[in-house]
């Protein structure tokens, strides 16, 4: 059990606590005292939307994660533990946000006309903690798959190189993702909603959501593994201030390329692609 | 602190894991009523077969792991 932290360690810990709890405070009463302020859309009609409801269905999630972060606070440290913690909800949590967003106020033109007639992206519905405009627990999910997913590849494949574990650990996450997706978008669940017009799309849910999650846990998985020589290169403090700039460079970097993948998709593949089974 | 075997604990990820997709894609789909969303569990069987894999892995080791 990996118990030692370091001074410098433990004031990371706690500013990057405190800015999760923070974050997920103001959200949260942004998110339901405020809804106008975001422009926040209707929950009318949705399934298990009463606030005990999200709240217990909160709950399963938060339980998971927790148990994804015992296992690496006793196998790498608190220390270690909370910058998978913070670095996956900074990661995915203001990429998601971003593009919800983005989707919302119909941003997409400035990139590229070929974007003009983008309808949205999607947006979430139920949840009682948020992280902006996404539900806390979809952060959460982001971090204990991805960290399930990678142990997993681990298991199976000790010694084997980081890049090959990474890509594997995002294959995984993705085959997940493909029975995960369709059923809470199903019109029972409506967990999120998609308004994208995208023209690809697999069980009728944009091809980019797929590569997505592939991405997302592949480029986390790198960006992770190389954060001890960050942190001997550059010590606690500067090396924890290196990891999230790379991790918002690389969401940058995939920002852009979704965005330029849309451009292409939406200018050159017409009529629409939808790979279905069995209608879904 | 309650001292927990080293199998259980190296376990915990894949074990939260299979707790998330029985319930957000297995219960979920059985509550949604489409059973068309329970024909289609086998997209996902690469990562079941992999975390039941690597569950096995773990608990064959020799030694309590403790």
């Amino acid at each position: 059990m990996v118990t030692d932290i370091t001074t410098e360690e433990k004031r990371v810990v706690w500013i990057i606590a405190a800015v999760l709890a923070g974050v997920v405070l103001f959200s949260t009463m942004l998110h339901h005292l405020f809804p106008r302020v975001l422009d926040v859309p209707s929950n009318a009609g949705l399934n298990f939307s009463g606030y005990r409801e999200m709240f217990l269905l909160d709950l399963i999630p938060i339980a998971m994660g927790g148990l994804c972060f015992y296992h690496a606070y006793r196998t790498t440290g608190l220390f270690k533990a909370i910058m998978f913690l913070g670095g996956s909800f900074f990661f995915t949590g203001l990429a998601e946000n971003v593009w919800v967003l983005m989707g919302r106020y119909h941003a997409f033109s400035w990139f590229s006309h070929n974007l003009d007639g983008v309808t949205g992206t999607y947006y979430f519905t139920r949840g009682f903690f948020w992280w902006g405009e996404m539900p806390m627990v979809i952060c959460l999910g982001w971090f204990f798959i991805a960290y399930s997913v990678v142990h997993i590849v681990g298991v199976l494949l000790p010694g084997r190189s980081p890049l090959l574990k990474a890509a594997l650990g995002g294959a995984l996450a993705m085959s997940f993702d493909l029975w995960f997706d369709p059923v809470q978008v199903s019109p029972v669940w409506r967990s999120w909603v998609w308004v994208s017009n995208e023209t690809l799309k697999v069980f009728s849910i944009p091809l980019s959501n797929f590569a997505g999650w592939f991405l997302f846990i592949f480029i986390f998985a790198i960006a992770y593994g190389r954060l001890p020589c960050l942190l001997e290169k550059w010590g606690t403090g500067k090396g924890t201030l290196v990891f999230f700039l790379t991790l918002l460079l690389y969401k940058a970097a995939m920002l852009l390329l979704l965005m330029t993948y849309g451009a292409v998709a939406m200018k050159y593949v017409s009529p629409p692609i939808n790979l279905t089974l069995w209608g879904i | 602190m309650p001292k927990m075997s080293g199998k259980l604990l190296e376990s915990l990820p894949i074990l939260a894991f299979l707790g998330y997709g029985l319930f957000f894609c297995l219960i979920c789909a059985v509550i949604s009523g489409d059973a068309r969303l329970l024909r289609i569990w086998f997209v996902s069987s690469p990562v079941l077969v992999a975390a039941l894999l690597s569950l096995i892995k773990i608990y064959r080791r020799p030694g309590t792991g403790a």
